[in-house]
């Protein structure tokens, strides 16, 4: 049998006070990033105008903007895009005050063509985004995060309880927040597509946690339903799906890296999400979600301490489901 | 092979096949999207507002029209300042104020009337306002779908879309030329009303109908076309679905334009019939009386069309002398009656729209993308199954079958339900690759587990299967609540992300659960005792 891990018996609940110091920096590290750096958004969220241009002849990035500028679009962003031999062009014109904006990207490539003449390029795609569609996608994006949170919020609640789910929830916030951290200081843009692999990392990252709870489950149902030391039959059970944690984490993770490498610039942004979101996710669902039952059934146990019997984290019989044999 | 098996091989290679023969050949059998292979998306806004506003200035135009034919005094008549939905009539003569209440109730029947004095404040109810707002979208809706069909684009779709309801997306696989297509859809509708110049020797004017053919209209008029006619087609449906296009010869100055009709409506004649009510603007009316006087008990063609096209939509009979206000009879129904008047609107209400989303992609880079995401998929693929065949040996060729017919299920169907594949969409096919794979390695890790607890291999399988399937249970619904929200959330390219993540999953636990399941039942059903398992 092949196998990365041989039973293993890693104390991961006993430092567990580090490894949330550990979220909590990297957390408010990320935060900070987002509030000094930003996230660059695309046109979809800001508006303005985009065209990808191919040339017959290698293109100088230099005399394209300079002949933008002097056709009043100030403030273009020119790059290469793609392999240097594709001689491909990436423009980007921020909305005008006052101006028609509708025709903004064809009144753009109409410009080149005047100065460059009219073999010197093909259009690859262009685009153009009003100043409202921006401001809505903006809000909805958000809105669709924090909703499908709240659905996982919902399911874990009923399929576990209500801690159960919030301790789930919050690792998707710690994921969210530091894999947004990373995005901004590697400077890539916001964009439908990256909204998109972030509500998939919500998705995604939380099926390791359940995966853990479905365990620890298991076990406090083999129990009796409560356990007297949590941190120790959590410890157990991570153990336990540790080998499966790692290795399917491992295996979306090495699609998603297959993504970023071959998928071509239009997927680059979206996997790159993913590539930094299944790796703090899977961190998140082992170093985060867990702890978090052990810190809440502390804070029962210090409230009921006035009562004789300590106050085990409770797991109702009839909720279980998991480990029928 | 036990029956219980072979009934669950026979369904398995069923579904496998029906779906590879639904898929097959992919390059037909599904839908690419936009970005794949190329083509212009548009979102267009509608100026509802100027629907509003000329519903407002007709108002005004009538009521002061009546008041003037009533010799009622008054001091003014506008578009209450600084609102787009009211009018102030001002200082109207208060001794005739039941009279001033008679007009109102003729024109404005179903608005707010707020009178103080001799002073009225007239606004339409929030109800009506809505129901012009929307009808100018419909409106707005046939003429771009007319347009759309102009420009000869195979699969177009144009809808609503948004909240408000005000908005229309247009999308144009394959377009070549986007410029030509926006200008087409912003055209101006045109609506004309033109006499109709019968040929010499005509004497039933009411029920002529022209020819077929430009020939034949032609040879009608001894093989000449007289300066000032020109030839117009009406394409009418036959029972049998065929089109045939009737070629009416009209006079080219038109008596009445678009701009000319104020409302047309749907209503009912004192015999309960269909017809269309209309009125036009009173300068109009004017012109239209000299000409209905002209062309009595004549045909009267109603011309649609853009800068580029024209078409007669109804070429009714004049029995009256017409001024700013009439009705078309015909044989309708309450359908056609709609459509009618739907017809004659769009050429009269302002359909000014504005392009305020717009995404080209060149078939050129639609193709590197394919090539782009077809290559990272198989890439990908290829990784996570050599890994599945490493680590659990002749198990994993078992995942990489489930695998491989996850793939086909969510080609099929796609395919059957006619869903775009896109992008974003190819991406979510190779990471539900990856999502799928977890079910395989919770089993098979939880089989592993229990043979090391001791248990035969069977019990083992058994065990592995059951207990796992709660833990795919939940990990699957919690990625289908995001990739739902998603879909919500979502559109174009991202929605047909959401939409093969969904379909993915969904399959993932067939193929994961019971395709393997059945595998290994075959596998381990050959041997009287099971020795080991390859995991």
């Amino acid at each position: 049998m092949f196998q990365i891990l041989h039973d293993p018996k890693i104390d991961f609940m006993g430092k567990r006070r580090m490894w949330v110091g550990v979220s909590l920096t990297l957390v408010a590290l990320s935060l900070v990033v987002l509030g000094i750096k930003g996230i660059h958004r695309g046109i979809e969220f800001q508006g303005g105008a985009e065209v990808q241009l191919q040339y017959s002849q290698a293109p100088d990035v230099g005399t394209v903007r300079e002949l933008l500028g002097k056709s009043g679009y100030e403030g273009s962003i020119v790059t290469t895009i793609g392999k240097p031999e594709e001689r491909e062009i990436y423009i980007r014109v921020p909305l005008v005050e006052g101006a028609k904006d509708q025709d903004l990207a064809p009144s753009v490539v109409a410009a080149l063509r005047k100065a460059q003449g009219d073999g010197a390029f093909q259009v690859r795609s262009q685009s153009y985004i009003g100043p409202t569609v921006g401001k809505e996608l903006v809000k909805k994006a958000i809105g669709a995060i924090v909703g499908s949170m709240a659905g996982m919020l919902v399911y874990i609640w009923i399929r576990f309880e209500f801690q159960w789910g919030l301790a789930a929830v919050v690792a998707l916030v710690h994921d969210t927040i530091i894999t947004l951290g990373l995005f901004s200081v590697f400077g890539y843009e916001m964009s439908l597509p990256v909204v998109a692999a972030f509500l998939t990392l919500v998705g995604y990252s939380v099926n390791d946690t359940v995966v853990i709870f479905d365990r620890i489950r298991e076990n406090l149902r083999g129990q009796g339903g409560a356990a007297s030391d949590l941190p120790g039959l959590i410890n157990v059970s991570m153990n336990q799906t540790l080998s499966r944690t790692l290795l399917t984490s491992f295996l979306t993770w090495l699609v998603c890296v297959f993504l970023f490498a071959f998928g071509g610039p239009a997927l680059r942004d979206f996997s790159f999400v993913m590539v930094i979101g299944i790796i703090v996710g899977t961190y998140s669902s082992i170093y985060i979600a867990s702890p978090i039952l052990v810190v809440w059934q502390e804070y029962l146990a210090a409230r009921d301490k006035a009562k004789p019997e300590p106050a085990p984290v409770r797991q109702t019989a009839k909720k279980v489901r998991a480990g029928k044999a | 092979m036990a029956k219980g098996i072979l009934w669950k091989v026979v369904l398995i290679l069923g579904v496998l096949g029906t779906c590879a023969w639904l898929a097959y050949p992919p390059k037909d059998k599904i839908n690419l999207g936009l970005d794949l292979q190329g083509g212009s998306h548009l979102v267009l806004q509608v100026e509802t507002s100027a629907a509003v506003k000329s519903e407002i200035d007709l108002a005004v135009n009538r009521i002061g029209q009546m008041l003037k034919e009533k010799g009622i005094s008054y001091g003014s008549i506008a578009p209450t300042e600084g609102t787009a939905d009211a009018i102030d009539l001002k200082q109207t003569d208060t001794a005739r104020s039941s009279d001033v209440r008679d007009i109102l109730n003729t024109v404005v029947a179903t608005w707010n009337v707020s009178p103080s004095g001799g002073d009225f404040r007239i606004s339409i109810p929030d109800q009506a306002r809505k129901q012009i707002e929307a009808t100018s979208v419909e409106t707005t809706l046939t003429v771009l779908r007319q347009r759309v069909d102009e420009l000869g684009v195979k699969e177009p779709i144009v809808q609503k879309q948004g909240t408000a309801g005000d908005r229309i997306v247009v999308e144009l696989p394959g377009i070549q030329d986007p410029e030509r297509a926006k200008n087409v859809l912003q055209d101006q509708a045109k609506l004309e009303w033109k006499a109709v110049a019968y040929p010499p020797g005509i004497t039933d004017f009411e029920s002529w109908r022209p020819p077929t053919s430009k020939e034949a209209v032609t040879q009608l008029f001894g093989g000449t076309i007289p300066p000032g006619v020109e030839l117009v087609a009406e394409s009418v449906l036959q029972a049998d679905g065929t089109r045939i296009e009737y070629w009416w010869p009209l006079q080219r100055v038109a008596a009445v334009v678009g701009n000319d009709l104020r409302s047309a409506r749907r209503s009912v004649d004192q015999m309960q019939r269909n017809i269309v009510d209309f009125v036009l603007s009173p300068e109009a009316g004017k012109r239209f009386q000299a000409a209905t006087k002209e062309n009595i008990h004549k045909k009267m063609a109603i011309v649609l069309g853009s800068s580029t096209r024209k078409e007669v939509i109804s070429a009714p009979v004049i029995n009256d002398v017409i001024s700013d206000r009439g009705m078309i009879q015909g044989r309708f129904d309450i359908k056609s009656a709609e459509d009618l008047a739907l017809k004659l609107r769009s050429g009269a209400i302002p359909t000014a729209v504005t392009i305020i989303d717009e995404k080209t992609v060149g078939a050129s880079l639609g193709r590197d993308s394919i090539k782009a995401g077809v290559t990272a998929s198989i890439a990908g693929f290829l990784a996570v199954a050599l890994f599945m065949l490493i680590y659990y040996r002749l198990s994993g060729v078992n995942a990489a079958v489930a695998l491989m017919m996850n793939v086909v299920l969510v080609l099929g169907a796609m395919a059957y339900f006619g869903s775009t594949l896109t992008l974003p969409g190819i991406a979510g096919l190779i990471l539900t690759v990856g999502m799928a794979v977890d079910s395989n390695v919770l089993i098979f890790e939880r089989i592993r587990e229990e043979l090391r607890l001791g248990k035969a291999v069977r019990t083992a399988v058994d065990q592995g299967f059951s207990r796992a399937f709660a833990t795919i249970i939940d990990t699957h619904v919690t990625t289908m609540v995001s990739a739902f929200f998603l879909f919500m959330y979502g559109t174009g390219p991202v929605r047909g992300f959401a939409v093969t993540l969904l379909i993915g999953l969904a399959f993932s636990v067939f193929t994961a659960v019971f395709v393997s399941r059945t595998i290994y039942n075959i596998v381990l059903g050959e041997q009287r005792t099971v020795e080991s398992l390859s995991i």
